[in-house]
């Protein structure tokens, strides 16, 4: 028998919202009102399909006090209260009485450890102590979380009431843990037994090459929307419903825009967001914050315009420096200077226009619109995917609420990167914008996308290098 | 999608194959992953991470065995099958007939061998000429109106696969799927397509030359043909010889009359004004009508049918080559990649999750409070902090309600009694349960609605005040949305929150 352990506490104080979070589920009914789970419901974490352990889910207490009224009805010593525990539940099981308590109890008397959810915005109050008392006499092993739904702040009274009951108290707030918070908490609950040490330790690595995985597939999705923003363009016949520029530039941005939500829908998908609500991130006027052309966002994310300049000449001059290689370097040097040149000045006029009207053609013979020029779109495209894979990572899976993904007022991911790192993804760009095949272009996309995501795990890269390590993926 | 550069292992994908997996990806590419997750964990081959190919191919083959869609990959073959038979009619149709043309002949004046030599050997070493730069012609003229062929084949193969849905799909709603599949192929597979293209191209070029020679030899050997050459341009003798000495250079080492001597090249050039050869009556004049036959027949050969039918060996070879050195790493397919050969991390729910409730409004809270405003009993629920004046003050302050009478309850058996005796003696007094917030109403409260039903009136109000009670005065909880759906639960008319009984 795999170990479990069962998620409990009073009606209304987060079990369902620490499970959905726990076992990243945002299909699990979480809401503010009571009895939204009236079944214990059990979660099996399988690797390669073999079982490891399982969470239930379980409904809240409701009659606590009676219950312990009724255990205590019949005086029993220690060692003799779990078979009163029993006898309880075989009495009441079958009925509507205690329902959800029977419920809540049939997974501890199976077998499963105790996980303890209390909400500690609220004051504690001594009527808990027959919930902690009831648990106490199951003689599972347990733990207590202390959850924070409301704004108050009463972690001490309840911990000092919580450690009389429970082998630790810890805080976990289920709508706002990262995914390091949900390992830190499976390592806790490794101590509870030992017949959990081992299963458990296989699943905190598991969902740790999970993450790195998660973030690699995130890579690919983002490579995969840089080249296909890249070489966006529209094509219409001069009949067609646009016959002005001006609708035809609102398809074309309008386009790129779709791109970058079903990049979105799919990373969220990554990360198990599978009802995740975009209303706020996707359908915004063009002037809105969140808006992949607004002002506000080139003016934050992507790179500045020098550094825009001397990565364009530093791509101009490497492409002329391929044809002066070919020629065996009989053009003396010639081809990398104009290279250099070209790509200095063309990278000069795109980059100081304005991003809603630079940097597209407009076909003559046919109405076509793209690809898209504007040196600093790919990397404000890429900043915008890491800020929103970022606030994936922040977001829990019992959150309901519209994603909101501002950019605030920070700096995108992409100009904190050594100037080597940058030319050296200025390059790739710019081979993607020219359809140049270079062999390992699709790798080193990924890579550098890769190492820019999991930049977002190591906040702070000088102190936590072991961290970086444990997280570094296993690229092929 | 780039090839392998070393060490490359022989990859089963065959076009058909890869047109379908390719298919398959442009389906997949809206796909939730944990769908795809699902349905690739049954049928992914026993991962080796040193054999990506066959594993993607193995996946392909079992995906294309389950999936009822279409598949796109045999349709488009035998097109392109079709297609090539075209071609080779259409190649052997022209070949006759331009040769037909070219030697057209009445008896008065000799067959011109200037067009001759402009058809089979100046045109072909240009497309020749244009096949080995062709990256760079492409580029140069891909913009101009007939500029590339090429262009426009692979145009419109792309163009004829975009409308063409019922190549991937049965239902309508799949039809974008089809532009995916047209982006995958152009952008990760276009100098494949291009071969293709450039192969039937050569299909058409053997068959023509081929035809060509055949009909030339035929009609050479039929009929008595006078040869001779003749321009509007003022071309001298030597200069047609230097050019055939040059056009005769790769074959020249077959000896013999492969090319025709200076002098008989200058013994046939034909005058228009006197219709007649500029060695007329001469016994060379008379041979040099003949001797250019073997010349041309080699033209035919060396320019038209051999290097045509080299290009179309090498684009086969290429073909093999490319489809079995694919390296599919483009990021789609290195996410399938990654799908087939990592480890399965998942959380299976025991059964069906539960959904949230919704909430009855069925039944709807109708106090009329009205005729009982004044005398009240309180109940204070489980620890309720405050005291039973500053209970008694608040609702006589907020909503002019008196307490006669006040009993503390946690819902347990023993209370019975005691709520029991103050119902009987109040029994139309409305029961006002003052609670802390977080308290929400479930099924303790249930067994004390039950008990007033039965003990003290069915229509007396029960009235629930969540009080917060953590500044001196007591206020009403902020937030009662979630008091609202919980009262709902118990269908009770008489039963609701106390600000709602004002």
């Amino acid at each position: 028998m795999i170990p479990s352990f069962a998620v409990v506490g009073r009606t209304n104080k987060g079990k369902s919202s620490l499970v959905a979070t726990l076992i990243e589920n945002d299909r699990i009914a979480v809401a503010a009102t009571p009895r939204t789970t009236t079944y214990a419901q059990g979660f099996t974490f399988k690797i390669n399909d073999k079982p490891l352990f399982t969470v239930f889910d379980t409904p809240g207490f409701e009659e606590a006090p009676a219950i312990l009224e009724w255990l205590k009805s019949v005086p029993v010593p220690a060692h003799e209260r779990r078979a009163r525990v029993l006898e309880f539940y075989r009495t009441f099981h079958a009925g509507e009485v205690y329902r959800f308590e029977c419920e809540l109890l049939k997974p501890i008397l199976d077998g499963a450890s105790i996980l303890y959810v209390a909400d500690a915005s609220h004051p504690y109050r001594s009527n808990f102590e027959s919930e902690f008392e009831i648990l106490q006499w199951t003689g599972q092993p347990s733990i207590a979380l202390l959850n924070q739904i409301g704004e108050g702040h009463y972690e001490e009274e309840w911990k000092r009431a919580l450690e009389q009951y429970f082998r630790k108290v810890l805080p976990f707030n289920a709508h706002t843990s990262w995914a390091r918070d949900r390992i830190g908490l499976l390592e806790e609950l490794k101590f509870l037994s030992d017949t959990m040490r081992e299963p458990l330790a296989l699943a905190i690595a598991a969902m740790r090459r999970q993450l790195n995985n998660r973030l690699r597939d995130s890579a690919l999705v983002i490579a995969d929307l840089v080249q296909d923003s890249l070489s966006f363009e529209i094509k219409l016949d001069p009949d067609s419903q646009w016959r002005s520029e001006e609708e035809l530039s609102r398809a074309f941005f309008d386009g790129l825009r779709a791109l970058e939500t079903k990049c979105r829908q799919h990373l969220a998908s990554i990360f198990g967001f599978h009802d995740l609500n975009f209303d706020d991130s996707t359908q915004v006027p063009a002037d809105a914050e969140q808006d992949l052309f607004s002002k506000d966002t080139w003016e934050i994310l992507g790179l500045s315009r020098k550094e825009l300049l001397a990565i364009g000449t530093a791509s101009g001059a490497i492409a002329g420096g391929t044809v002066d290689a070919m020629v065996g370097g009989a053009s003396f040097m010639v081809g990398t200077g104009i290279g250099g040149l070209i790509g200095s000045l063309s990278s000069a006029y795109l980059a100081f226009s304005d991003p809603e009207i630079a940097g597209f053609k407009l076909g003559r013979k046919k109405r076509t619109m793209g690809p898209y020029k504007n040196p600093n779109f790919p990397w404000v495209l890429v900043d915008r995917q890491i800020t929103f894979v970022n606030t994936l990572l922040q977001r829990t899976h019992a959150q309901r609420e519209a994603i909101h993904v501002s950019e605030g007022n920070r700096q995108g991911s992409t100009s904190h990167l050594r100037a080597k790192d940058k030319t050296r993804l200025g390059v790739i760009f710019q081979s993607l914008r020219w359809n140049v095949r270079l062999r390992s272009l699709n790798e080193s996309l990924a890579s550098e996308l890769t190492r820019l995501l999991l930049n977002l795990l190591t906040p702070k890269p000088s102190s936590s290098r072991q961290n970086q390590s444990d997280f570094r993926p296993e690229l092929s | 999608m780039t090839q392998r550069s070393k060490k490359t292992r022989v990859s089963p994908f065959t076009m058909t194959d890869l047109l379908d997996f390719e298919a398959q990806m442009a389906r997949d590419t809206l796909a939730d992953p944990e769908v795809l997750s699902t349905r690739d964990r049954p049928i992914a081959p026993s991962p080796d991470k040193a054999r990506k190919i066959e594993t993607l191919h193995t996946w392909l083959l079992s995906i294309r065995a389950i999936a009822a869609d279409p598949w796109p990959g045999s349709k488009i073959q035998r097109t392109y099958d079709l297609m090539s038979f075209i071609a080779l009619a259409f190649g052997i149709i022209s070949g006759m007939g331009l040769i037909e043309g070219l030697l057209r002949y009445d008896g008065s004046e000799p067959v011109n061998v200037i067009p001759f030599l402009a058809v089979y050997a100046l045109l072909q070493i240009i497309l020749l000429l244009n096949y080995v730069f062709k990256t760079f012609v492409y580029r140069l003229f891909k913009r101009l109106p007939g500029g590339a062929l090429l262009y426009f084949l692979r145009e419109g193969a792309l163009r004829w696969i975009e409308s063409r849905g019922s190549l991937l799909s049965n239902r309508d709603k799949e039809r974008p799927m089809i532009k995916a599949f047209a982006r995958r192929l152009s952008q990760l597979h276009r100098p494949l397509l291009e071969k293709y293209a450039w192969k039937l191209v050569q299909i058409f070029g053997i068959a023509c030359h081929g035809a060509s020679l055949l009909t030339f030899l035929c009609l050479i050997f039929f009929n008595d043909y006078t040869f001779g050459w003749r321009t509007t341009l003022h071309v001298e003798a030597d200069f047609l010889h230097t050019v055939v000495t040059i056009l005769a250079a790769p074959f020249h080492w077959l000896g013999g009359d492969t090319a025709p001597s200076f002098e008989v090249i200058r013994a046939s050039q034909f005058t228009r004004f006197g219709k007649s050869f500029m060695a007329s009556g001469s016994d060379l004049g008379a041979r040099s009508t003949a001797a250019w036959w073997p010349f041309l027949a080699l033209v035919i050969l060396t320019y038209g049918l051999i290097p045509r039918f080299l290009i179309w060996v090498s684009l086969t070879f290429s073909i093999k080559h490319t489809l079995s050195t694919l390296l599919f790493n483009d990021f789609r397919s290195e996410a399938l990649w990654q799908r087939l050969t990592r480890e399965q991390v998942e959380w299976i729910p025991g059964g069906v999750l539960e959904s949230a409730p919704t909430i009855q409004d069925q039944t709807l809270f109708n106090p009329s409070l009205q005729k009982t405003l004044g005398d009240c009993l309180v109940l204070r629920w489980r620890d309720f902090p405050a005291s039973d004046s500053a209970i008694e003050s608040y609702l006589v302050k907020n909503f002019g309600l008196k307490p006669i009478a006040s009993l503390k309850s946690s819902g347990l058996v023993r209370e019975q009694d005691a709520l029991k005796n103050m119902l009987e003696r109040h029994r139309q007094l409305p029961l006002v349960v003052a609670a802390d917030p977080w308290e929400l109403p479930g099924e303790a409260i249930e067994k004390i609605r039950r008990l007033v039903r039965e003990q003290g009136s069915p229509t007396s109000l029960i009235l629930f005040a969540p009080i917060d009670s953590k500044a001196d005065a007591l206020t009403l909880a902020g937030d009662r949305t979630a008091w609202r759906h919980a009262l709902k639960a118990f269908r009770d008319p008489h039963l609701g929150l106390l600000e709602e009984a004002r």
